[in-house]
C-alpha cells in the first residue's frame, strides 16, 4: 500500500514536471531557425528586405503549424499558418523554400524544410496573395481568407481565430469544363476540427407585407362600401 | 352613427397598411439604388481598392482605410443576380427583419460573396425570392460586391425544417446557399425552407480575369 502510494506520488511530481516543458514545445518555445535574405521576399503578411530575420513556430496544431517571423531590426514581425507538407522540396541543411515562379517580378517564400526528420511546413497566404501564385505557379496554394470569416484579415488576427480559419488549396484550373478560373477546394486534414454551425436555426424569411397589402387593401374597399351604402341610404332617406 | 365611426376607423386602418407598404418599399428601392451604384464602381474602377479606399498589400493583405460610406450604402454590401428568372435584389449586411424587407439579408457568420466558404443569403419569398420556385441545376447566379462579380452554378435545391443549418456548412469548395420559406404560396410563416445550392466557378472577381483562364 505504502508502495503504491509513494509511486502514485512520483508519477504525480513526473506530470506536474514534464507538463511545463511539454506545454513550452507545443507553444513553440524554439529559439527559432535564422535566415538571410538576400532579395525582397515575400512571406505571408509581410515583404522581407534584405537582411536577417528568424522564423520561430510559435504552436503545432492538429492540423496546421503557427508560425512567426520577425527580424529586420523590428521592422518585420508577422505571424501566419503553416501545413506540414510534401510538395516542399526537403533540404537536407533546413532552410527556406521558394515558390519556382515569381509573382509580379518578387520571390515569395513557399515555405520551409527543417533539418531532421521533420516535415517540412507550407505556408498558407492570404486569398488574393494565394490567387496571384496559384496564377503563376502550376501547383495547389494553401490559402486562408480570413476577412470572409468575418476575421481580421490583417497581422491583428489572434492564435486562436487561426486554429479556427478554413484551409484551402487553390489552383488555377486551364482545361476545366467550367471554363478554367482559379478553382478552390477544402483542406481537411484527417485531424482537422469538425466545423461548428454558425447559426442556430435557419433565418425566418416570411415577411407580413403581402398580408398587410392585402389588409389595407380590403380595409379601404371596406370604408368606400360602407360610404356608397350610407350615402344611398341618405338618397333614400330625404326622398 | 356607428356606421360613420367605422368607415374612419376603416379609412384610417387602410391608409396606415398601404402607407406603411409603400415606405418599406421605397427603401427596398433605395437599397436597390445602392447596390447598383456599388456594382457600377466596381466595374468602373481599375481595381478592387479604387472604391473603398483599401490598399492592398504586395502579399494580399487588405487594410480598410476608406471613409466612411453613407448609411444606405453601410448596409448593402452587394447584388445578386439570376439572368434566367430576372432576379435582381440588394444584399443587405444582415438577416434580421428589417434588413430583409430591403433586400437580400447575408447570413451571419457565412462567407462573403466569392470568399472561401460557404456565404448564405436568405431573401423572403414574397417579394425578392418570389422567382426561386423556378430555379433548376445549371443556373447561373451573380453576386457582385465592391471586388467585383463572382459567378456561380446551381448544383441543387432541397425542402428542409429550419433546424437544419448544416445547409450552410462549409463544403470542399466554396459554394452559395440561398434560404427562403417554402411552400412558397403560404399564407403566413411558412414551416419549411427552400434551400438552393451552387458553387463557385472561380475565386477571382470576372472582371479581373484575364484571357488565360
Amino acid at each position: 500500500m505504502m508502495i503504491f502510494k509513494t509511486w502514485k506520488a512520483v508519477s504525480v511530481a513526473m506530470v506536474v514536471l514534464l507538463m511545463p516543458v511539454r506545454q513550452m514545445m507545443a507553444a513553440g518555445s524554439d529559439k527559432g531557425s535564422p535566415f538571410t535574405v538576400t532579395e525582397q521576399t515575400a512571406v505571408p503578411g509581410a515583404v522581407l528586405a534584405p537582411g536577417a530575420y528568424t522564423l520561430h513556430v510559435v504552436n503545432r496544431l492538429a492540423d496546421r503549424v503557427v508560425l512567426r517571423i520577425d527580424g529586420g531590426d523590428g521592422a518585420v514581425n508577422t505571424t501566419f499558418l503553416g501545413v506540414e507538407s510534401k510538395s516542399v522540396m526537403p533540404k537536407s541543411s533546413g532552410g527556406a523554400v521558394l515558390w519556382n515562379n515569381d509573382v509580379g517580378g518578387e520571390k515569395y517564400m513557399k515555405g520551409w524544410s527543417f533539418s531532421g526528420s521533420r516535415l517540412p511546413v507550407e505556408f498558407v497566404y492570404p486569398k488574393d496573395a494565394a490567387v496571384k501564385i496559384a496564377q503563376a505557379n502550376p501547383a495547389k496554394v494553401p490559402a486562408v481568407d480570413p476577412a470572409s470569416e468575418g476575421k481580421p484579415a490583417d497581422n491583428t488576427i489572434s492564435q486562436n481565430d487561426m486554429q479556427l480559419l478554413n484551409l484551402w488549396l487553390l489552383h488555377v484550373d486551364r482545361v476545366g469544363s467550367e471554363g478554367g478560373g482559379v478553382q478552390a477546394e477544402h483542406y481537411m486534414a484527417s485531424a482537422s476540427p469538425k466545423q461548428r454551425p454558425v447559426v442556430a436555426a435557419l433565418p425566418h424569411t416570411a415577411s407580413g407585407m403581402p398580408l398587410l397589402w392585402l389588409a389595407g387593401v380590403l380595409s379601404m374597399l371596406a370604408a368606400g362600401l360602407l360610404r356608397l351604402t350610407r350615402r344611398t341610404d341618405d338618397a333614400a332617406a330625404s326622398a | 352613427m356607428l356606421q360613420r365611426r367605422l368607415e374612419r376607423l376603416l379609412w384610417t386602418g387602410g391608409a396606415l397598411c398601404l402607407t406603411y407598404c409603400v415606405c418599406v418599399s421605397a427603401r427596398g428601392v433605395a437599397s436597390r439604388r445602392a447596390a447598383d451604384r456599388m456594382v457600377q464602381a466596381a466595374s468602373v474602377a481599375s481595381g478592387p481598392a479604387m472604391e473603398t479606399g483599401a490598399t492592398t498589400t504586395e502579399t494580399g493583405l487588405t487594410t480598410e482605410t476608406a471613409a466612411k460610406p453613407a448609411s444606405e450604402e453601410d448596409e448593402v454590401i452587394g447584388r445578386i443576380d439570376i439572368p434566367v428568372l430576372k432576379l435582381s435584389a440588394p444584399i443587405t449586411s444582415d438577416d434580421d427583419p428589417e434588413s430583409l424587407r430591403r433586400g437580400v439579408g447575408h447570413i451571419r457568420g457565412t462567407a462573403m460573396p466569392g470568399g472561401l466558404g460557404t456565404a448564405g443569403l436568405a431573401g423572403h419569398r414574397d417579394s425578392y425570392f418570389r422567382p426561386l420556385r423556378h430555379i433548376a441545376a445549371q443556373t447561373q447566379i451573380l453576386l457582385s460586391d465592391k471586388t467585383g462579380t463572382y459567378r456561380y452554378t446551381v448544383d441543387s435545391t432541397e425542402i428542409v425544417m429550419p433546424d437544419r443549418v448544416d445547409v450552410l456548412a462549409v463544403t470542399e469548395r466554396p459554394g452559395l446557399t440561398l434560404v427562403t420559406c417554402y411552400p412558397f404560396d403560404y399564407i403566413g410563416p411558412a414551416p419549411k425552407r427552400f434551400i438552393v445550392h451552387a458553387h463557385l466557378l472561380s475565386a477571382v472577381p470576372e472582371r479581373e480575369r484575364g484571357p488565360s483562364q
